[in-house]
């Protein structure tokens, strides 16, 4: 009796810690943590580079389960982000560009990441993809890869045709100067009294592609569609010389010195692109991601890059891409883990997405390699690299950087709309500044 | 939604009475041009979709060796997704390497070649082409078995009364397919008139707003630039002039 009594005990002890481990080997199970990730690869090559990356990261981290989004197109990626955000629907980790960094930062949806950043790290990347990152002084996200937007590109063979000299590395044509060898370019070039090549063309169609092709042009004449006032208020730029200024150059170029057809408030990437290859289009700005696209499918074009013209003031724009971490994420941790290894833990992945996506890495070893920057891929950065490095190029501005939210949706809704207007004839260009003084102050009251 | 001031991100959304509306219908410079562009798009592309889709429908309703086969390829543009279409579209209208300037060109229509979708006078008359091209399939399929659905001894009794081909069409061939066409009629100017994709994929409204239709204005001013009590006014001031259409049409159906 006493025997079966003991094997009873026994038996019912090692049923209990059985369960009791297989339990807790529940609960491990169970702490695997799940992070998501949202990214706007291009080309199926970038898209296999990443996923190969998440895959070693996998292997590397067990305990995280991820869930990729890798393709959601450029046009869409703003409005995703803001559902996203309104719904409390935050991916973990978060690919961006620096154009969504201020809005986004004020929403509060990124983390400071000042803790996470070493010495070490800071270093390894350029000052200059760094300043991209930050607000007021706060690291909102780890930058890894860079490009201008725009650069001026041009036909190395229409130049070549025509005599003309482009301005040496570190120099940069005045936008008058640009504008006399836009004369000289723009030709009937088979007699029917039609034109055939235009001498500098700007992409105008509304969206962020007028953003970028009136924005530097509003930057280097010193202008700006909006501005704070000292207590704090926003108001219209348009009163500013600058500005109208501007305005006043860029309509210029479709209608007294027509070097740009008036059609062009409408061309999209794609239209400027087969303008460019086809010789109908002689120079403009343009992306330097172009680059990229063109040394792989448009080998026979040749073609180069400099600095943009200059206004009242020179700049260079560049633009970065950078890994933010969501302020909703309930794991900071694994996520900066994430963030770390998509950006510089994989070097060589992330140059090779970089140069399908018509980028240079922010790595400071790396962009001062010879090797790396004589590559023909990556010609049309050759202006621009020793400044990229060394952080050493003369008034640089983000593309996008906009310290008002509204920025982006006024240059969208109202001032593309209304230079397009003044162009197409419709407005005069007082009317068309005096609209856009009325709406762009309304929109700035709107949103308070 | 459209009594309210309504940023996407605001915590406030403060009532504000009819200020959307009345900022909409008096100070808007674009609003009414974008009501315009609607109704030539609509009235315009189903008039030409109709009188064209009727002379399909009547042609395929003969005895025509290889019928089938010419039923199901008219069929063929209304299967193909239309973002797909309209990428296809885009690049047919390519101002510099597009084959619609070419073929143009090549047939001494044209002098040189156009933007299609960044001019004035094209923009809005490319964006039909393509929706007439894309949907005309449902017209003809309609068009075809209301066809299909008349006595042969109404023809028949007409041509021994003497009534010669255009006769049949008007006495007999529209009265009969009444019914079917105010349908169809009704159907498609639900559609055409809320239209979106084909617009916001090729030109996503301009150049300056010329190519806007209500539906892709509305969807400019609630997801660009995210003020969703004016877009929620332009859907209802759509929705207004759409239900007169409704009503006028469901009223003729009795």
């Amino acid at each position: 009796m006493k025997k079966i009594g003991d094997t009873i005990s026994w038996l019912l002890m090692l049923t209990v810690l059985t369960v009791s481990f297989a339990g807790s080997g529940m609960v491990v199970a169970q702490e695997k943590v799940k992070l998501s990730y949202i990214s706007n690869m291009w080309r199926e090559v970038a898209v296999a580079t990443q996923e190969k990356q998440l895959e070693e990261f996998k292997k590397t981290h067990p305990n995280i389960e991820l869930e990729p989004t890798l393709y959601i197109p450029w046009g869409d990626y703003r409005m995703w982000l803001l559902k996203a955000l309104a719904s409390g629907t935050l991916p973990d980790v978060i690919q961006h560009g620096v154009e969504f960094l201020d809005e986004f930062a004020q929403h509060g949806t990124f983390l400071p990441l000042d803790k996470y950043i070493t010495g070490d790290h800071y270093n390894r990347i350029v000052k200059i993809a760094w300043e991209s990152a930050k607000v007021e002084e706060t690291i909102y996200g780890l930058p890894h890869s860079i490009w201008l937007e725009p650069a001026f590109m041009y036909r190395t063979d229409i130049f070549k045709e025509e005599g003309i000299e482009p301005p040496q590395i570190g120099e940069a044509w005045t936008m008058e100067e640009a504008l006399s060898v836009a004369k000289k370019l723009t030709k009937d070039l088979d007699g029917d009294g039609e034109i055939d090549r235009w001498g500098w063309v700007e992409r105008g169609r509304a969206g962020w592609i007028f953003l970028k092709h009136f924005g530097w042009h509003i930057r280097t004449w010193d202008g700006n569609i909006i501005r704070k006032l000292p207590d704090g208020r926003w108001k219209s730029g348009m009163d500013l010389p600058g500005t109208r200024d501007t305005i006043r150059f860029f309509i210029d170029l479709h209608t007294k010195h027509k070097v740009a057809p008036k059609a062009a408030i409408g061309y999209g990437f794609e239209d400027w692109r087969s303008g460019f290859i086809t010789g109908k289009i002689a120079m403009g700005s343009m992306g330097t991601w172009l680059g990229s696209i063109l040394y792989r499918e448009n080998p026979d074009v040749k073609w180069s890059a400099m600095n943009l013209p200059s206004g009242k003031i020179p700049i260079t724009q560049i633009a970065t891409f950078v890994m933010s971490i969501s302020s909703q994420t309930e794991h900071p941790d694994e996520a900066w883990e994430l963030a770390k290894w998509l950006t510089t833990q994989t070097v060589e992945d992330r140059i090779k997405i970089a140069d399908i996506q018509g980028c240079v890495v922010v790595f400071k070893n790396v962009l001062e390699r010879p090797e790396y920057q004589e590559e023909p891929m990556r010609a049309v950065f050759k202006p621009f690299f020793q400044g990229l490095a060394t952080g050493e190029i003369e008034n640089l501005r983000m593309w996008a950087r906009h310290p008002n939210p509204q920025y982006a949706d006024i240059m969208i809704s109202v001032v593309a709309p209304t230079v397009h207007n003044i162009i197409l004839g419709k407005m005069s260009f007082e009317e068309g500044i005096e609209y856009m003084e009325k709406e762009i102050n309304k929109k700035l009251r709107y949103f308070g | 939604m459209s009594f309210h001031r309504y940023p996407l991100l605001g915590v406030d959304k403060p009532f504000i009475g009819l200020k959307n509306y009345i900022a909409l219908l008096s100070e808007d410079p674009y609003f009414w041009g974008v009501v315009k562009n609607t109704f030539l798009w609509t009235f315009v592309s189903i008039g030409i979709s109709f009188i064209f889709s009727m002379g399909v429908a009547l042609l395929l309703n003969q005895e025509l060796k290889g019928r089938n086969v010419f039923r199901a390829l008219s069929i063929l543009p209304w299967a193909i997704p239309p973002v797909v279409a309209s990428l296809t579209w885009t690049m047919f209208y390519d101002p510099f390497l597009g084959l619609f300037n070419h073929i143009l060109y090549k047939l001494g229509i044209i002098r040189s070649y156009h933007a299609w979708l960044s001019e004035e006078a094209t923009v809005l008359p490319s964006l039909v082409l393509v929706v007439f091209w894309k949907y005309n399939a449902f017209l003809i399929i309609g068009l075809l078995a209301g066809l299909q659905g008349i006595p042969m001894q109404l023809y028949e009794s007409a041509k021994i009364d003497g009534a010669n081909t255009v006769q049949r069409f008007f006495y007999i061939t529209l009265p009969q397919l009444k019914p079917i066409i105010l349908v169809l009629l009704t159907l498609q100017i639900i559609w055409r008139f809320n239209h979106f994709d084909i617009v916001w994929v090729m030109t996503r409204g301009g150049p300056a707003h010329l190519s806007h239709l209500i539906a892709t204005y509305a969807y400019q001013h609630a997801f660009i630039s995210l003020e969703f009590g004016y877009a929620s006014a332009i859907g209802v001031i759509g929705m207004v002039f759409l239900g007169i259409f409704i009503v006028i049409l469901v009223g003729r159906m009795k």
